[in-house]
């Protein structure tokens, strides 16, 4: 059971004239057990905002919280409480270190968690935890001695999902984790981050600027523009009525299947809205 | 180009772009800069590179084990003639005191007389600088009117692994005299041309005959190797997508490479280029002393042979010096070419 | 990946630069070790009856002022020489190294401390370091090892600090540090095996750099003081008698030239065996494209249609890549055609060749890589048949119909605009060398195009450089660009891929006016089912380099797909309507389709698991 809190957070980046604010004033809760979205253009800060929260960038003020205790700007104890948050990223191909096999990068993420829990990791329980890791993102054992090269896109998210796992993580950041992948290959990925938040019971930041994606597998949605967090609620209030005009113009940007573009389209008949008859 | 045995430039331009030597490191955050801004910013980095090479200078002589004042003269001087030198040094003064007079002797442009010369250093410099300038400069020019089309015409023939046997000629000939150090080739041009077929004068600074050989001594390594560098980034350039979208707009070849590849070559070979005219700079040290070229170079390698200090010293400075100009020029150049460029630098 | 490295070990230590650097290694090595053992004796041996002689049998390279001969000198210099220049690389490589990377290790403010110093330092030719160090260290093979290592460090700490920092920034090394990995384990663990290639590259280089610098030393008589003797110091004793007897310059000159390009043709040959630098690819042999009848449904039908009313019109065509397994074809055999005025879609996944599909078409594959078709149609005019342009057109009215009836705007704006040029002069650009108008018309004209695709401030912007638009108007900027001709036809490749939901509808829109107001047709590519859906009125699907679906998009809604990888791809598309309450559609990984729609037509209940 846990939540994290940003507390008046605030990012800037530069200095002096040329400094800016990428996070303004943002005052955001992921409440325990939940899928909380995050969308917004891009450079409206929504990465920023996750980076802070696993300490790659500081806030310059404003605190953020972990069930209640601080970890922003950590060192030591709170440095190690910052572990429980995690991150996964946009980029498949960049999240995984080429010169390292899949049960190396695992083993990594299984030494750290350990010496933070003040454990040494005995040899052959280190295997079972790589094969139960990977098993738990519905990868076989033999992928531990697997290059990244050789793996797909889908696959490699699997990993990095898998090492994030390693850290019993209390809450994951999603970054744009399907923006890369292929539609067919996203809905596994999707499902097996829902799956795992039911079952594992870390509550999730899940960033994206595809709103059909947060709709359908998150709780509640924040909108973030130009740094500040204009709207947020739950994922149906925001999405079917939002109050602010930049969340409307957002929703009505979104292309959606079966929805003609534009009125004046070649197609006239398709002005209308066309039952989606696929299975 | 010096044959240094800095990675960078020497060889292998394939393996090193000149993203390795532009950038030096991340400046992930920046808003877009001023002229001013720049100025301020870029003077003030030269100023401060003038003053480290300055005391860099002076610390050569303090960092010289034992006593310089001895070294200069050798075991057998007398007591008090290693005295004096030391007075004549200025190394009974407080460091202090010896730091600030160094400064003030470059300023007031009087650092002293040269031990060895008996004459003062400033017209040493002042006779020797324009023998070194006129070939480091005129061999600048033609470095860079040659590798440059020789570079881009490579490329442009070369570019997604056409005619191989070009490429391979091109690259091994380029590399061949890449390699082949500065001094060497001299020694090798003073053989044929000079000694076997009495074609060109064998040393000293007589008439526009004399620069032929040093000059070439000097070019040719230097446009192999920049040659090989701007084919390199000119096939990087030639992949980018802009170039596609060049030849979408099925532009005339001449006019894709001239007008759309070649600009976006300049900031990168004008980088190189300017670390190439440091490298000359070195070079001429080595071309002088074979071709006996009244310059500074001749001067710098007499200096530390006889153990002129308060000479060697200042030429460190002025070499140094002009290193850091032409640093400074480069930058203000590609500022002026390409305006990003600035924007990163502040 | 243990054969694949050792496969490009083979084949960088079997191409010729291979051979010549394992040779001229072993010749010199062999030469450092047993020089001194063999010919030390001769080499010290002074003939007073043949002081200086010139080549004879028995002196090779002849004798220098001492009579002592000079090939046997040579030789035995070589332990010194390469001695001295590979202590030097090592002091220079490691101590640059470290260096590099400390910044990595300390706060961020003595960090910067450290690339301040060394960029500084690196402002300085080798050389000039050394020479300035030499002073120091004093004259002698001490001296100058010191002086050459320490001028070797700047360079090599700022090629480290940037490669590092190239690393420094990539998501593993984040995910590593969020995960708790301590600094020096991230850097020794992570970024220093992902940087070693090419440092390892430029130490061979870099020995070759030192070799030559200590000649260059010991020629100025700064470095190697007699007795000792390393190839500089021999080189400047024979300068001395160059027109007495040339020969005693030339040997040690050789050996340095030879040792040099030992070192560099070494420093290549790892950088192919590492992939640092893959170098030109094994020579695969002339691909042949396999004589394929067009004979799917869809090419049938495009044959027998006319071409008449077609703007484009694609028939068995065929892209074949080379790679290092050989021959690929991306794109098998595809076959359609665009009508005057119509809106198509192509969708697929990456890597199904939709994208090569349409460049090809278009003229714009290049070598290496090879097309062929059946025919390529444009405007009535055709480009392709068989590998080549029909015999007896004039390739040149084929640019300049191109040039003016086609307009391409491609994925990434960013990259897609030359950043040298102003707006104004890329846009203008066909407008003068196809439409025939003066620079100053053309110019004119290309501020009205950019009025045209609402670009605000025409006349301003079309005096910026692309860096400073934004990237929803660089794609308009592109689509005007198309529009300086009268374009029959926009080939858009995903053009709205890079942009966010909001700029996607202004450019989408733009497309969709200029498509009303001038009525070019326009072929569009794209991943996203929704956009293509939403604007095209036909709908391809491709999959695996083949055409798989050609159906209306009113078609294609309703249900009337005949593939089943275009009824897997339509329900994998997650939607504002989904049911939220059941899993995503997926589709397995590895899912093979390729079959077609009457093999598989049964498992699609089984694939959307």
């Amino acid at each position: 059971m846990s939540e994290l809190e940003f507390r008046n957070v605030s990012v800037r980046f530069g200095r002096g004239r040329h400094s800016f604010l990428a996070v303004d004033d943002v005052n955001l809760i992921v409440p325990p057990r939940s899928i909380v979205g995050l969308v917004g253009e891009s450079g409206s800060g929504k990465s920023t905002l996750a980076r802070a929260a696993v300490g790659l960038c500081e806030p310059v003020t404003g605190t953020i919280l972990l069930d209640g205790d601080p970890i922003s700007h950590a060192r030591g104890a709170r440095a190690a409480a910052r572990q429980r948050v995690q991150m996964v990223f946009q980029d498949p191909y960049a999240c995984l270190d080429p010169r390292r096999t899949v049960g190396q990068s695992l083993l990594e993420a299984l030494e750290t968690a350990a010496r933070r829990r003040g454990e040494r990791l005995c040899r052959n329980g280190s295997a079972a935890e790589v094969t139960r890791l990977l098993e738990s993102v519905h990868l076989s054992a033999s992928y531990a001695a697997v290059m990244p090269a050789t793996l797909s896109g889908g696959q490699r998210q699997r990993v990095a999902l898998a090492r994030v796992l390693a850290a019993e993580p209390r809450v994951i950041l999603a970054d744009e984790v399907t923006s890369a992948l292929d539609v067919s290959v996203q809905g596994s990925v999707l499902n097996l981050l829902k799956e795992l938040a039911a079952e594992l019971g870390f509550s999730v930041l899940f960033i994206s600027h595809n709103l059909a994606v947060v709709r359908y597998l998150c709780d509640s949605v924040a909108v973030m523009k130009s740094g500040r967090l204009i709207e947020q609620g739950g994922v149906d209030q925001v999405l079917q009525n939002p109050r602010e005009d930049y969340t409307r113009k957002l929703l009505a940007a979104v292309p959606r299947m079966g929805h003609a573009l534009f009125a004046t389209g070649g197609n006239e008949n398709m002005s209308q809205p066309i039952p989606q008859g696929a299975p | 180009m010096s044959k240094s045995p800095a990675p960078e430039i020497t060889a292998a331009p394939g393996v090193i772009r000149s993203s390795n030597l532009t950038s030096g490191g991340g400046h992930g955050w920046f808003a877009s800069g001023s002229w001013s801004l720049f100025a301020v910013r870029r003077g003030g980095r030269f100023a401060g590179s003038v003053v480290a090479l300055v005391t860099v200078a002076f610390l050569m002589l303090q960092l010289i084990p034992g006593d310089p004042a001895r070294a200069s003269l050798g075991p057998t001087a007398s007591i008090e003639a290693v005295a004096l030198r030391r007075h004549e040094l200025g190394l009974d003064q407080s460091l202090v005191l010896q730091y600030l007079q160094f400064w003030r002797g470059l300023l007031t442009g009087q650092p002293g007389d040269s031990i060895s010369l008996r004459v003062p250093v400033a017209d040493v410099i002042a006779s020797r600088f324009p023998a070194t300038a006129q070939l480091a400069l005129l061999t600048l020019a033609v470095v860079l009117v040659l590798a440059i089309p020789l570079g881009l015409l490579a490329a442009a023939m070369t570019r997604g692994g056409r005619r191989r046997g070009i490429e391979l000629g091109f690259n091994s000939t380029a590399g061949f005299f890449a390699v082949i150090p500065e001094f060497l080739l001299g020694v090798g041009l003073i053989y044929v041309f000079a000694v076997s077929f009495h074609v060109f004068p064998v040393a000293g600074q007589s008439g526009p005959l004399s620069y032929v050989l040093p000059v070439a001594a000097l070019s040719i390594g230097s446009t192999a190797a920049l040659a090989r560098i701007v084919r390199s980034e000119a096939l990087g350039v030639l992949e980018q997508d802009y170039l596609r979208t060049a030849r979408a707009k099925r532009m005339p070849p001449l006019r894709v490479y001239l007008r759309h590849a070649l600009p976006n070559l300049m900031t990168s070979t004008l980088t190189i280029a300017g670390l190439f005219l440091g490298s000359l700079i070195a070079g001429t040290v080595l071309v002088e002393t074979i071709f006996a070229w009244p310059g500074l170079g001749t001067t710098i390698v007499s200096s530390i042979l006889t153990k002129d200090y308060p000479l060697a010293q200042t030429l460190v400075v002025v070499y140094g010096g002009i290193v850091l100009l032409i640093n400074l020029l480069v930058d203000v150049l590609l500022a002026v070419l390409d305006p990003r460029s600035t924007i990163k630098e502040s | 990946m243990a054969s694949q490295s050792a496969r490009r070990w083979a084949s960088a230590l079997l191409s010729p630069t291979g051979i010549a650097a394992v040779l001229g290694l072993a010749v010199v090595a062999v030469a450092a070790v047993l020089g001194p053992i063999i010919w030390g004796e001769r080499a010290s041996a002074t003939d007073l009856l043949a002081l200086s002689q010139p080549p004879t049998p028995e002196h090779l390279f002849g004798t220098d002022a001492a009579g002592r001969d000079v090939l046997a000198r040579t030789l035995v210099a070589t332990r010194l020489s390469v001695l001295m220049a590979l202590a030097a690389s090592g002091f220079g490589i490691v101590a640059g190294v470290l260096f590099g990377l400390l910044p990595g290790v300390l706060p961020a403010r003595a960090g910067r401390f450290v690339v301040a110093v060394f960029n500084f330092a690196i402002a300085f030719p080798g050389l000039l370091i050394t020479i300035f160090l030499s002073v120091i260290f004093g004259q002698g093979s001490l001296g100058a090892v010191l002086a050459i290592g320490l001028s070797i460090v700047p360079a090599y700490a700022r090629l480290t600090h940037t490669l590092a920092s190239s690393v420094d920034g990539r998501d593993f090394v984040a995910a590593a540090r969020i995960l708790g990995v301590g600094k020096s384990k991230v850097v020794f663990r992570h970024i220093l095996p992902n940087i070693a290639g090419p440092l390892i590259v430029n130490a061979s280089v870099t020995v070759g750099g030192a070799l030559i610098a200590f000649a260059s030393l010991s020629f100025l008589g700064l470095g190697v003081q007699p007795p000792e003797f390393d190839w500089g110091r021999m080189l400047s004793e024979g300068l001395g008698r160059i027109f007495v007897n040339p020969a005693t310059a030339l040997a040690p000159g050789i050996a340095v030239v030879l040792a040099g390009i030992t070192f560099t043709l070494a420093g290549e040959t790892i950088a192919r065996a590492t992939g640092v630098n893959p170098g030109p690819s094994s020579r695969l042999r002339p691909w042949r494209f396999a004589k394929i009848l067009a004979n799917d449904a869809t090419a049938v039908a495009a044959q027998n249609a006319g071409t008449a009313d077609k703007v484009l019109s694609v028939r068995n065509l065929r892209v074949a890549v080379p790679t290092d397994a050989g021959w690929f074809e991306p794109v098998k055999g595809i076959s359609f055609s665009v009508a005057r005025g119509e809106l198509v879609g192509m969708v697929g996944e990456s890597g199904s060749g939709k994208s090569l599909s349409c460049m090809a078409a278009a003229g714009l594959v290049e070598y290496p890589l090879r097309v062929c078709a059946d025919l390529v149609e444009f405007d009535g005019v055709p480009l392709l048949q068989g590998e080549r342009r029909p015999p007896g057109s004039s390739g040149r009215k084929i640019q300049r119909l191109l040039g003016t009836r086609l307009a391409m705007v491609f994925q990434d704006p960013m990259s897609s605009l030359n950043p040298a040029l102003k707006v104004g002069t890329q846009v203008a650009e066909p407008g003068f060398l196809h439409g025939g108008l003066s620079r100053r018309a053309a110019w004119a004209k290309a501020v009205r195009r950019l009025e045209d695709v609402k670009i605000p401030l025409a006349t301003k912007r079309a005096h910026q450089h692309p860096h400073e638009l934004s990237g929803g108007m660089r794609q308009r900027v592109m689509i005007a660009m198309g529009l300086m001709g009268s374009p029959a036809l926009i080939i858009a490749d995903e053009p709205t891929t890079a942009l966010d939901v909001t700029v996607q509808r202004e450019v989408l829109s733009v497309l969709n006016d200029v498509h009303n107001d001038t009525g070019a047709a326009i072929l569009m590519i794209s991943h996203d089912m929704a956009v293509v859906t939403g604007l095209c009125t036909r709908v391809l699907v491709m999959y695996q380099g083949q055409l798989v679906e050609d159906l209306p998009t009113a078609e294609l809604l309703a249900g009337k797909a005949r593939h089943p990888y275009t009824r897997a791809l339509l329900a994998a598309v997650p939607d504002m309507d989904t049911d939220r309450s059941l899993p995503m559609p997926t589709i397995a990984e590895g899912m093979d389709f390729s079959a077609g729609p009457s093999a598989r037509g049964e498992e699609l209940e089984e694939v959307l698991s």
